[in-house]
């Protein structure tokens, strides 16, 4: 186990440090919201502010942009060139994937539940279902955490994957209605909205806070362990000592 | 000397990569893909969500009104997320669809619909390409990691010709690629909605814009990742206060002021 | 045939990168006491042979053994028992000296009170305890030199294998750390040392190991070395090994 919790506090501490991980899950969903929430006062209905609206689906949106942290952290130790070393000590592939994983998960985790905590203090999102939405967003992250480590670690092209991970994610936070709010009069397009995961996520959300219905929250997050376990195996399984080491940059 | 020897070698280099010719194509399809839905949305009708436990069937409606079953347990999710435009009972349906008829009775303006679509779709672009553009003119970070940039001033050039060099180098590369994207746009509207001449001088305008953030945003960042979070941090904010999303002008008090500082509110503008 | 006493034993090694073949028959044996200079031209298989002992490249062909029993890929038990100063200077720059060999030493499984010994004697030992709180861009490159070796010894290994750990240091660190490597050897650690300093060889190896095309071309003690190969009594080694592995370049290697 030592030298699972030397990986994890590693892990851990070089999420913290880094300052990515805070101002992209932190600082970039709050002055979002702040933003939004003024540029879009009056735009809403009488249910929810403006504020209260972007709190909630800003949230696992910049969740979800974290994902590029991760993917460079599954190659920091190729680009330090510590890569070699730690394949050279008795630590297994299935303890550097999960301590990867791991520490992404209670980072962006964190971030989340202290955006929430933020966005329930000074903008009065209701407290409905709050142990199950916290536990969503831990969730949520643990799925972005083993995506991101699969991607990073796993797959070839990084260098060209990390470049281009970001628009999907952005274009499916705008169908989602991380922008602006959606909606469609025509059945086509509101089919292709809904292939957008994220707003079956803020779907989840505002049902849990303002219908107290948190079925569907529930069945996202079963969803989202699963994603995350399957990624974790997936980057275990196509763990190559090769590309940890030397990772896919071009001078290797 | 230098600049031009950096700007030959880096646009080598760019162009050698198979990425810059698959952008070519994906970007543009993107773009029009989210014109359309753009486009789609704002053609939405006046949405009446009817509180049922089953669906339920209904007369004929007016044009412009559409009516929905929704759950009661939903109602309130459903309003929020712009499904519907508002929830009333079985009883009730008949005295809204009055209510509303003569409110969906607006003239398309067809042209200028379209051509707020259009800014949005720049606004896009411009947000794409900022990204882009310091993706590309982040290989400066990776020549100062590796000793590139070193050798380039022990022969005698200075720090500032690689950047310009770099940054024009970027700029060519972004230019053919807007320039692409620009001319699937023309050609998909027509010239009501862009014009040839305003084609032209936006690829130059966005390309230039674009290589100039990129260019500074790589020569200050320390990494490739912080390089590509702040650019797109950056994007992001320009494009939320430059109008994308909602007009400049209809922005209150001061974010309307931060909104004209906005490079893409500019671009926006230039479009007329 | 396994060598009883043997500590390592390294048996018919192959390696092919697609037609290139980069190991081609390597076979040794390292005994408890020996410190093995592995010498070579670039592109003689020398690393590659240490990244397939160490399980971080596979085996086209041949078997390792370790204390009498053949090793796999993934050898933890080995592992734990060996360590490896890679070439380039592995450490994190963004920790300071302290982190760093305190990190690499809970890769080995240690407990906190442990380490904590384990660390502070083997910066004590390369001589960067007083330096234990700057980080490894504020060192000098021969301390630098040092941190990678002290990352290397916390697990008090039985064998430790050494690529090229001078490189790029002045005359004065290069001494400290061959004046480590002799107290290690002391201490009962084998030392498998490649390097391409003659006299460095010369002055610590009691064992020659020559490698040229994948394949060994001298495996003998240092004094039946020199007199087998020696033309003229002032031939050092340096002209030995030039004649036998050749002047031209290997540019294609």
């Amino acid at each position: 186990m030592e030298r699972f919790y030397g990986l994890l506090r590693r892990n851990l501490k070089r999420r913290m440090t880094d300052g990515f991980a805070f101002g992209y899950n932190i600082v970039f969903p709050l002055v979002l919201i702040g933003v939004l929430g003024v540029l879009l006062r009056g735009s809403f209905p009488e249910q929810i502010t403006s504020y209260q609206y972007y709190a909630v689906v800003m949230i696992p949106f910049c969740t979800c942009m974290g994902v590029v942290t991760i993917m460079y952290a599954g190659k920091e130790d190729a680009f330090a060139k510590t890569g070699e070393r730690v394949m050279m000590t008795p630590v297994s592939k299935v303890e550097i994937v999960s301590t990867k994983v791991f520490a992404g998960t209670l980072i962006l985790g964190g971030c989340a539940c202290l955006v929430y905590a933020v966005a329930r203090g000074f903008f009065g999102l209701p407290g409905e279902g709050m142990a199950e939405i916290l536990l969503f967003y831990f969730l949520l992250s643990f799925a972005v955490s083993g995506v991101g480590t699969f991607l990073g670690i796993a797959m070839k092209n990084f260098m060209v994957l990390k470049n281009v991970v970001t628009i999907p994610i952005s274009i499916l936070g705008v169908m989602a209605g991380v922008f602006f709010r959606v909606g469609s009069s025509s059945l086509v397009v509101e089919r292709i909205l809904s292939c957008s995961f994220l707003r079956w996520g803020n779907k989840a959300l505002f049902l849990a806070m303002y219908d107290g219905d948190g079925t569907l929250l529930r069945r996202i997050s079963v969803i989202c362990v699963c994603i995350g376990s399957i990624s974790m195996l997936g980057a275990v399984k196509r763990f190559r000592k090769e590309e940890y080491i030397y990772g896919d940059l071009p001078s290797a | 000397m230098g600049i031009f020897l950096v700007l030959r070698n880096n646009t080598r280099r760019n162009f050698r990569k198979r990425s810059t010719y698959v952008l070519f194509v994906a970007i543009p399809l993107m773009v029009l893909l989210f014109g359309m839905v753009s486009e789609n949305i704002k053609q939405k009708s006046y949405v009446i969500g009817v509180i049922s436990e089953q669906s339920l069937e209904w007369g004929a409606v007016p044009e412009g009104i559409r009516v929905v079953s929704i759950k009661p347990e939903h109602a309130n999710t459903e309003v929020i997320m712009g499904n519907c435009d508002v929830v009333v009972t079985k009883d009730a349906l008949e005295k809204e669809i009055q209510r509303n008829t003569k409110h969906t009775k607006r003239e398309r303006e067809e042209g200028k619909e379209k051509k707020n679509v259009m800014k949005q779709m720049l606004g896009m672009v411009c947000t794409v390409y900022f990204v882009f553009a310091t993706l590309y003119a982040s290989k400066v970070i990776r020549d100062k990691k590796e000793g590139g940039l070193a050798r380039f001033e022990y022969a005698g050039g200075k720090r500032v010709e690689y950047y310009m060099g770099n940054l024009l180098s970027t700029f060519i590369v972004v230019f053919c690629q807007v320039a692409m994207v620009l001319v699937v746009l023309w050609m998909v509207y027509g010239e009501n909605v862009i014009s040839g001449r305003s084609a032209a001088l936006l690829a130059l305008c966005i390309s230039l814009v674009s290589a100039m953030v990129g260019g500074i945003v790589a020569a200050l960042a320390k990494s490739e990742l912080g390089a590509n979070v702040s650019v797109t941090i950056f994007a992001v904010l320009c494009s939320v206060f430059g109008g994308t999303f909602l007009a400049v002008e209809q922005m209150p008090g001061i974010l309307g002021m931060i909104g004209k500082c906005s490079p893409i509110y500019w671009m926006i503008c230039l479009l007329g | 045939m396994i060598e009883r006493n043997a500590l390592l034993q390294v048996e018919e090694l192959y390696k092919s990168y697609g037609e290139k073949k980069v190991v081609d028959g390597v076979g040794f044996v390292v005994e408890r006491g020996d410190i093995i200079g592995v010498l070579g031209p670039n592109g003689a298989g020398k690393t590659t042979t240490i990244r397939m002992i160490t399980g971080v490249e596979g085996v086209s062909q041949g078997r390792i053994f370790f204390e009498g029993k053949e090793q796999t890929r993934n050898n933890r038990k080995m592992l734990q028992q060996i360590g490896v100063v890679p070439q380039d200077i592995a450490v994190y720059s963004d920790m300071n000296a302290y982190d760093n060999v305190d990190f690499f030493c809970s890769l080995y499984g240690y407990g906190k009170k442990e380490r904590r010994k384990r660390v502070q004697e083997a910066l004590e030992f390369v001589g960067l305890w007083e330096h234990r709180k700057e980080r490894p861009d504020q060192f000098s490159g021969g301390m630098k030199r040092r941190l990678n070796i002290a990352c290397s010894i916390t697990n008090d290994p039985e064998l430790l294998i050494m690529d090229e750990p001078t490189v790029g240091i002045d005359p004065q660190s290069r001494n400290h750390i061959m004046d480590t490597i002799r107290t290690l050897h002391q201490r009962g650690t084998a030392i498998l040392y490649v390097s391409h300093y003659m006299e460095e060889i010369e002055a610590l190896c009691n064992r020659i190991l020559l490698l040229d095309h994948g394949r060994v071309l001298a495996d003998e003690g240092k004094e039946q070395f020199m007199n087998k190969y020696q033309e003229t009594s002032e031939d050092s080694l340096e002209e030995i090994f030039l004649r036998l592995t050749g002047t031209a370049l290997r540019d294609q290697e």
